[in-house]
């Protein structure tokens, strides 16, 4: 698991650096980059539409690959981190919530960007973008698993507290 | 322990519990007391539990 967690974080860590640095090239060097920003994402109708749209559509998934890949990496810190003899830790409940937050703020921001796919798709007329924003529901279920499950560990904490000051 | 004149470590080898967690049950940070501690303790001062506990409001 810890392999895939690091598979996972690079692979997201280098789609955001790609969208990100074909974003800054269509922006300020060459907007033909728009028509493949990354893995043949063509937004070049988006950007001739409204560049202030286009803008804020790339930033947005920008800005998901970005917190999925912030998710693994407090995957990969759990990992690093637990012990088996003694799992309920400070530490791992604080990144346990912390990937539930961020899993909750994906689902939040893909619902929102969603949405305004939806509403720039009747004005823009292009087809992509909606289909950018797909698992918003699924990330909000996720989040509220693994909200679930941190609060469930922090009382794992409290027990095992009691447990070690039981002489 | 004064009574007896046992040390910290002595009742620590006697009792098989180590220093830290008896020092943790003599500051009183200690949540519960297992009985069997609580039966080595005795045994070890030859007293009763009454004798090392006591309730405070």
């Amino acid at each position: 698991m810890h392999v895939v967690a690091w598979v996972l974080f690079v692979g997201l860590c280098i789609k955001a650096g790609a969208i990100l640095v074909s974003f800054l090239v269509s922006v300020f060097v060459n907007p033909a980059g728009a028509s493949n920003l990354y893995n043949g994402l063509n937004l070049s109708a988006l950007m001739q539409y409204d560049t202030g749209h286009y803008q804020s559509v790339v930033l947005t998934v920008f800005f998901l690959t970005a917190a999925k890949a912030y998710v693994f990496y407090l995957a990969i810190k759990i990992f690093q981190k637990i012990n088996l003899i003694e799992p309920f830790s400070e530490d791992v409940g604080k990144l346990i919530n912390g990937i539930a937050y961020t899993t909750l703020s994906i689902g939040f921001l893909s619902i929102v960007g969603s949405s305004y796919a939806k509403w720039l798709n009747k004005r823009a007329g292009d087809d992509v973008i909606q289909g950018m924003f797909g698992e918003s529901a699924e990330f909000l279920l996720l989040g509220a698993v693994i909200f679930m499950i941190a609060t469930v560990f922090h009382r794992g904490i409290e027990l095992q507290k009691e447990n070690s000051l039981t002489i | 322990m004064a009574k007896r004149k046992m040390s910290l470590n002595e009742l620590s080898e006697k009792v098989d519990i180590t220093l830290s967690n008896l020092s943790i049950l003599k500051t009183g940070k200690a949540k519960a007391m297992r009985f069997s501690t609580l039966e080595a303790i005795c045994k070890a001062l030859n007293c009763q539990p009454g004798d090392i506990l006591e309730y405070l409001e």
